[in-house]
């Protein structure tokens, strides 16, 4: 069952109780209790097409988004991020509960998924060959995997590359993508079917809004897939694209410091970024207009060398 | 005064993994979880130090006969360089 099919007063009900909601999202099983209705509404949006799973699935990630007791449930509400347990970050805003919600599923991720080495990269898919596309937080990693997501690619993850290590496939966790600032006007601009959720102002990253992930991306949810193409991109307004080719080694170096967890993982990381390493075409991109840097990747793809 | 003849091995318990891409290879030491990039012959110097403890001196010696070098003051210094770096990296320490 699809989590629209729920419908949303049994969402409400089933989210207020015990067991909670099981959420399928791919590489992981979240369960999440809520009983704060605008952030289950975003959530019934945004996650819409995603399979929910009976509750007794085992849940990778326990989470709980609730006011923090005392004055502050009423006066000027907060709402707080409760995971095994544990309060691992200060209270948000009520207002910002469901990118409360997304950051502390990407922490949790983050800190717990050693059994897959995790590249901070997003990651489309086309033809069956994944196109990785590792960054730095502002180099518009989100924003070109959104476009290529709405033009035509399968979205597999907008933060997280993560790798299998018996076979070196990535597993999807298409989840939505968070879009800021300026980035959010582009891709409604450009993409007149893009979906978003609600503006979500003065947050710690600026102003927020969730694009939807492509219906048939969620329903590949669980199709792994091998990687062709390592592009590190970078927007940069008002230049000419540029696509320069990197040496191999330069490109364990990069990716070894852009994974979360390659020392952690010894010689396995090692390994998982050596054979990737050695089997993709990996270039360094520099874009500032989607009409340019949409083709080029699909030629680039389609070159096959 | 008399200089103390160190006699280099590779870090005990180490297990290190090449990979050679053209003029330059990637190291990857298993004991540190550290990756090392250096060129062929640093690389080629590392893997002799691997198959056997060596002085400086009988070091050079080997490399130029590997490479056909001349076994000079100027290959004296880059070996003895390339040991330094080793040692600073953690992949070699001094064999008692």
């Amino acid at each position: 069952m699809k989590l629209r099919q729920l419908g949303s007063g049994n969402l409400v009900k089933q989210a207020a109780s015990k067991e909670g909601v099981c959420l399928d999202i791919g590489a992981f099983c979240v369960r999440v209790k809520s009983n704060e209705i605008v952030f289950l509404e975003t959530l019934a949006f945004l996650y819409q097409d995603f399979p929910i799973l009976p509750s007794d699935t085992f849940a990778d990630f326990h989470i709980v988004i609730k006011r923090p007791k005392g004055v502050r449930r009423y006066l000027k509400p907060q709402v707080i991020f409760v995971t095994d347990g544990q309060q691992p970050f200060e209270p948000f805003p009520l207002s910002h509960a469901f990118p409360l919600f997304e950051w502390g599923l990407n922490w949790c991720i983050a800190r717990r998924s050693h059994q897959y080495l995790m590249l901070h990269a997003a990651v489309v898919e086309k033809n069956g060959k994944a196109l990785i596309l590792p960054a730095l937080p502002g180099s518009g990693k989100s924003t070109l995997s959104a476009a290529l997501a709405m033009n035509g690619w399968r979205f597999l993850s907008d933060e997280f590359t993560m790798i299998r290590p018996q076979d070196g496939k990535i597993l999807p966790i298409p989840r939505p993508t968070p879009l800021k600032n300026a980035s959010i006007q582009v891709i409604k601009d450009t993409f007149l079917n893009a979906e978003m959720g609600p503006l979500f102002p003065k947050t710690r990253k600026g102003t927020v809004a969730h694009l939807r992930p492509p219906k048939q991306s969620v329903e590949q949810l669980k199709e792994a897939v091998l990687p062709e193409l390592l592009i590190f991109p970078k927007f940069q307004a008002n230049t000419e694209i540029q696509l320069n080719l990197l040496n191999k080694p330069y490109v364990v170096f990069k990716l070894a410091s852009n994974a979360f967890n390659y020392e952690l993982m010894g010689r396995t990381g090692f390994e998982l970024v050596k054979n990737m390493t050695s089997s993709c075409r990996c270039y360094n991109l520099t874009y500032s207009r989607f009409d340019q840097v949409l083709p080029l990747l699909d030629d680039l793809l389609m070159q096959n060398v | 005064m008399s200089t103390k003849i160190i006699t280099w091995q590779v870090i005990q318990g180490s297990d290190l993994l090449f990979v050679n891409w053209g003029s330059e290879v990637i190291v990857y030491n298993s004991l540190s979880g550290e990756t090392h990039q250096m060129d062929v012959f640093s690389a080629t110097v590392l893997e002799q130090l691997m198959s056997n403890n060596y002085i400086e001196e009988a070091l050079l010696r080997d490399i130029c006969r590997l490479y056909s070098l001349d076994n000079n003051s100027e290959n004296q210094q880059l070996i003895a360089l390339i040991i330094n770096n080793f040692d600073q990296l953690g992949l070699i320490e001094p064999c008692y």
